[in-house]
C-alpha cells in the first residue's frame, strides 16, 4: 500500500497521461465501407417498402372480394326476403279472409 | 467548398461531396467515438453508424450550429447509445454467466491502449481510460471532447447545448472524480 502523497501523485500523473494526445488514424477504407451500408439500407427500405405494398395490395383485395361476396349475399337474400314478405301478406290475408271482407263491403 | 454548398450537394446526392464531408471529418469522428468506446473495432463500426446517420438526416439539417458540432454532437450520442446498448447486453450476459461453466466471468472490460499514447504513458492511461468510464454522461462527454479533441469550453458547450458556465462545472467536476478514483486506486 503506497502513502497518499505518492497516491495523489501518481494520479496527478495519470490525469496529464493523455495531454497531447495523438489522434488515431481512421481506417483508410472507411468511405466504401460507408457507402455499402448506404447501399444496403436503401436496399432494405426497397425490401420493407414492396413487402408493404404487396401487403396492401393482398388486404385491398380481401376486401373487394369480401364486398363482392356480401353484396351478391345480400342481393340474393333480399329478393328471398321479398318473396317470403308477399307470401307473408298472402297468409295474412287470409288468415282474416280481407280479399272476402273487402269484396262483401 | 464552404458548409452550406457541402450541405446541398450531399442533399442533391452528389458522392464526391459527400466523400469530401467523410475525409473532413472522420478523424474527428473516429477519436471521439474512440474515447467513448476504448474498442478499435466497435469505434470503427459505430464512426460508420455516425456518417450513414449524417447522410440521411443531412437535409434536415438547420445551420442552427456549425457542421462540426452537429457531427460531434451525432458522435457523442451514437457513441453513448452503443455503450447503453452493450451495458444492456453485459447485463444479461451477467445473468447467463451464472449459468456458465467452470464459473468463468464471460464478460470481462477490455484494458485499453489507446494509440495516440505515448509510450511511457500508456498503463497510467489505461488507467485513467477505465476511471473515465465509470463518470456519468455528461461529465464523461466533456472531458473527453476537451481531453481528446481539444475542443475548446465554448465548442464543448455548442455541442453539448450547454452554457459555458455549466461546461466548466462539468469538467471540474470530471476531474475531481477522477482523481479521487486514481487516488483509491493507487492507495489501494
Amino acid at each position: 500500500m503506497k502513502n497518499l502523497k505518492d497516491a495523489e501523485r501518481l494520479a496527478e500523473e495519470a490525469l496529464k497521461s493523455i495531454d497531447n494526445i495523438k489522434p488515431a488514424e481512421a481506417n483508410e477504407f472507411i468511405f466504401t465501407r460507408i457507402q455499402n451500408r448506404i447501399e444496403n439500407n436503401t436496399k432494405g427500405y426497397e425490401r420493407v417498402k414492396l413487402k408493404s405494398m404487396h401487403r396492401l395490395a393482398a388486404a385491398l383485395l380481401l376486401i373487394i372480394a369480401i364486398n363482392i361476396i356480401s353484396f351478391k349475399y345480400l342481393a340474393n337474400k333480399n329478393t328471398g326476403n321479398n318473396g317470403r314478405q308477399t307470401s307473408g301478406i298472402d297468409a295474412f290475408s287470409n288468415d282474416y279472409n280481407l280479399q272476402k271482407n273487402l269484396n262483401n263491403y | 467548398m464552404n458548409d452550406q454548398e457541402l450541405i446541398t450537394a450531399i442533399t442533391a446526392g452528389n458522392q464526391k461531396a459527400f466523400r469530401l464531408l467523410v475525409d473532413t471529418y472522420k478523424k474527428s469522428v473516429y477519436n471521439t467515438v474512440l474515447g467513448f468506446l476504448q474498442n478499435i473495432e466497435n469505434a470503427e463500426e459505430v464512426t460508420q453508424d455516425v456518417f450513414v446517420k449524417v447522410y440521411e438526416t443531412i437535409g434536415s439539417f438547420k445551420n442552427e450550429s456549425k457542421l462540426s458540432t452537429w457531427i460531434y454532437r451525432i458522435s457523442v450520442n451514437q457513441a453513448l447509445d452503443f455503450i447503453r446498448k452493450t451495458k444492456r447486453k453485459k447485463r444479461f450476459g451477467i445473468i447467463t454467466s451464472l449459468f456458465g461453466d467452470n464459473n468463468e466471468v464471460l464478460h470481462q472490460p477490455a484494458n485499453f491502449e489507446h494509440p495516440g499514447v505515448v509510450l511511457e504513458n500508456k498503463e497510467k492511461a489505461a488507467i485513467l481510460f477505465s476511471a473515465v468510464n465509470s463518470l456519468p454522461d455528461k461529465q464523461k462527454t466533456a472531458f473527453l471532447l476537451q481531453k481528446i479533441e481539444q475542443c475548446s469550453q465554448q465548442k464543448i458547450a455548442e455541442i453539448m447545448q450547454l452554457n459555458e458556465g455549466a461546461v466548466e462545472s462539468l469538467l471540474s467536476r470530471a476531474k475531481t472524480n477522477l482523481k479521487k478514483q486514481l487516488i483509491n486506486y493507487y492507495s489501494a
